[in-house]
């Protein structure tokens, strides 16, 4: 095998233009599906990264009515749904793919809030558990976060987020001031800001609700707090942070079932729903899909016109060494050795071609990345499938000659002029 | 003596036209034999025949004991890589090998074949053995072809026409090789030629005509390749 390996490559070789030229029809099709493929792989990356953010690995579970979020605001407090435990917060931390779980009560906080005479209209106010800001992956600006006292005193403070530091102050010094939550003074102790900054593309009305209640600012205060402001048993969500964006759909199903068991309301659209955004980027990858097939099989018709071109041009290498071939039958080569000397030329001829092609197809996306601005990422499996499959060309478009080949009368092979 | 190699009553037709007539014969060990014919007497046919190569229309021929016209295609493969080498009129050597690879192409892992290094140097071809075929001349390159059927170690050794495309000097100096390879080695030979020449300095000497045989002499006073007169 390993000899017919050589002896293709010395022939390959001794033909440099014509076995370049051959290969050309392969390394166009290879070269076209790897881009084409790189490029969708780095769409549907872009697409995920756009709606869920790089590195957080966050999903919400909400209380919902029908389709929305359950609003406290216009409909009051629901009967049936129970306080969460701390219980039932660990049954949520020990959900495989969890790491983090934490609880939160949120209301929208429009004109609620004061500075002063400045008010923060829009944006959300959050009642937290000690573990969110470690989950939400947050950190601390300014000033400092939460501690177990400002939960067990009750004590009347808040954190900012910089959206809201800034409409709220507007560039005045934020710490240590006093702000009115529904007519009760907090201090500002701290501004947090999310770990990876996040930047969001907004390509739809959908999308735009998704963020608007991030970017208009949000304020914490210790859970223990929101009853001062508004009601110990209010519906709450859970938040959870898991360990890959890819269990975002698993982990959010199942926190959601978890949470729903411990329910008991009347209607029955009423009930605990993961925010799947996995699922939307899917779905909107979905979208783009048909089309890409199409490219693809596009791509595949060159590569058959270069199997074609493959198999003539081992036909002419049949016809031009049929005296070799008829000298190695004479002197003993079995039908089978011959086969196999031609596959082999086949598809080392192809396979070469495919792995060129997977280069071309790399330098080719990373081009259409830069001229396009899109992101490219290269797919090893699909580099490594090229490669076999355009053996697989040399092999199935080398069968006919090779055959030929095997075939030969020996005499009538070495009276070939 | 048993024969190395013997026909039975074979026939080969190509349509109408009977190309060999009924030949029955018996080839022995280490002897050089000459089929000797003008072209269109049917020696090249009668060659390949025996060498497995053509199959007769009837008849069989037999190796030792193994009936070759029985064989199937892969054991016929196998019988002809191990038992016989073939010397050809126009060499026929692998133009994108060397000499030396040209002469190894039909070793197998399998056989143990004769020293190399001696087989060369009695071939005279030892300086030659990186050059390609195109830098060979014609004497140069069919001393590798017959370097080639031998290196295998096998006993029996086709000869078709080998001296055909050569000139006086060099066709002297293969057959008195292909004498010394005999003597050394112990194979046997068979020569087809038109040339009468070559046969006088064979162990026994056939005349086909039509496709029969019509003599079949022992040479009793073979002469030496050197005192061939060539016309």
């Amino acid at each position: 095998m390993l000899e017919n390996i050589r002896l293709s490559l010395q022939g390959l070789w001794s033909h440099k233009m014509r076995s370049f030229l051959t290969m050309l029809g392969i390394i166009i099709g290879i070269a076209a599906i790897i881009a084409i493929v790189s490029t969708i792989k780095g769409t549907n990356e872009q697409i995920k990264e756009n709606l869920i953010g790089a590195g957080d690995n966050t999903v919400n579970i909400q209380f919902y009515q029908g389709d929305y979020p359950y609003e406290i605001d216009y409909n009051g407090i629901p009967d049936g749904v129970p306080v969460i435990s701390e219980e039932t917060r660990q049954q949520l931390l020990d959900l495989k793919h969890v790491e983090g779980a934490s609880l939160y009560t949120s209301r929208e906080a429009y004109n609620v809030v004061y500075y002063k005479n400045t008010g923060l209209s829009g944006g959300r106010i959050y009642g937290v558990d000690r573990n969110y800001l470690d989950t939400c992956n947050y950190i601390i600006k300014k000033g400092r976060g939460f501690t177990e006292s400002d939960y067990k005193k009750f004590r009347k403070v808040a954190l900012l987020d910089e959206s809201s530091a800034e409409t709220l102050f507007q560039g005045e010094e934020p710490i240590g001031k006093t702000l009115e939550i529904q007519r009760e003074p907090f201090i500002v102790i701290g501004v947090i800001a999310k770990s990876s900054q996040f930047e969001p593309v907004i390509n739809t009305i959908e999308e735009y609700y998704d963020y608007s209640q991030n970017n208009n600012g949000a304020l914490y205060v210790p859970d223990t707090t929101w009853p001062i402001l508004y009601s110990y048993d209010e519906p709450q969500s859970a938040v959870l942070k898991l360990d890959s964006v890819d269990n975002m759909t698993v982990a959010g199903r199942s926190a959601a079932e978890i949470l729903n068991s411990k329910i008991n309301v009347q209607d029955d659209t009423m009930k605990y729903k993961a925010d799947d955004l996995l699922k939307k980027a899917e779905d909107i990858q979905k979208l783009g899909q048909s089309t890409n097939m199409m490219l693809i099989w596009i791509a595949g018709i060159s590569l058959l016109v270069g199997g074609i071109g493959v198999m003539n041009i081992m036909l002419v290498s049949v016809t031009e060494r049929t005296q070799e071939i008829g000298l190695k039958k004479a002197i003993g080569a079995r039908k089978g050795k011959v086969l196999g000397q031609f596959l082999t030329e086949a598809a080392v001829l192809t396979s070469l071609g495919g792995l060129v092609g997977v280069i071309v197809g790399i330098v080719l996306a990373e081009v259409i990345s830069r001229v396009t601005g899109t992101l490219m990422a290269i797919s090893v499996p699909a580099a490594v499938l090229a490669v076999v499959f355009s053996m697989f060309i040399g092999i199935l478009f080398g069968l006919l000659p090779s055959y030929k080949a095997a075939n030969l009368n020996p005499i009538e092979a070495l009276r070939h002029e | 003596m048993i024969p190395i190699l013997s026909a039975e009553k074979i026939t080969k037709d190509y349509g109408k036209e009977k190309v060999i007539k009924g030949i029955t014969l018996a080839i022995y060990q280490e002897t050089f034999t000459v089929i000797l014919g003008p072209s269109g007497s049917g020696k090249s046919t009668l060659l390949n025949i025996l060498s497995g190569m053509v199959k007769p229309t009837t008849g069989t021929v037999k190796y030792e004991d193994k009936i070759i016209t029985a064989l199937s295609q892969t054991e016929l493969a196998d019988w002809k890589r191990n038992n016989i080498g073939y010397v050809f009129q126009n060499y026929m050597l692998l133009s994108n090998l060397t000499a030396e690879e040209n002469i190894k192409v039909g070793i197998s892992s399998k056989m143990t074949p004769l020293a190399f290094d001696r087989l060369t140097h009695i071939l005279e071809i030892d300086g030659l053995l990186d050059k390609f075929p195109a830098q060979l001349s014609g004497g140069q390159q069919q001393r590798v072809a017959i370097a080639r059927a031998v290196i295998k170690g096998t006993h029996l050794i086709f000869c078709d026409e080998a001296t055909g495309a050569l000139d006086e000097e060099n066709s002297k100096k293969v057959v008195e090789l292909l004498h010394s390879l005999k003597n050394t080695f112990g194979v046997t030979i068979l020569f087809t030629t038109h040339n009468e020449q070559i046969a006088h300095t064979a162990n026994r000497i056939i005349t086909m005509k039509d496709g029969m045989i019509i003599s079949d002499e022992e040479n009793e006073s073979p002469i030496s390749a050197n005192d061939m007169i060539w016309r």
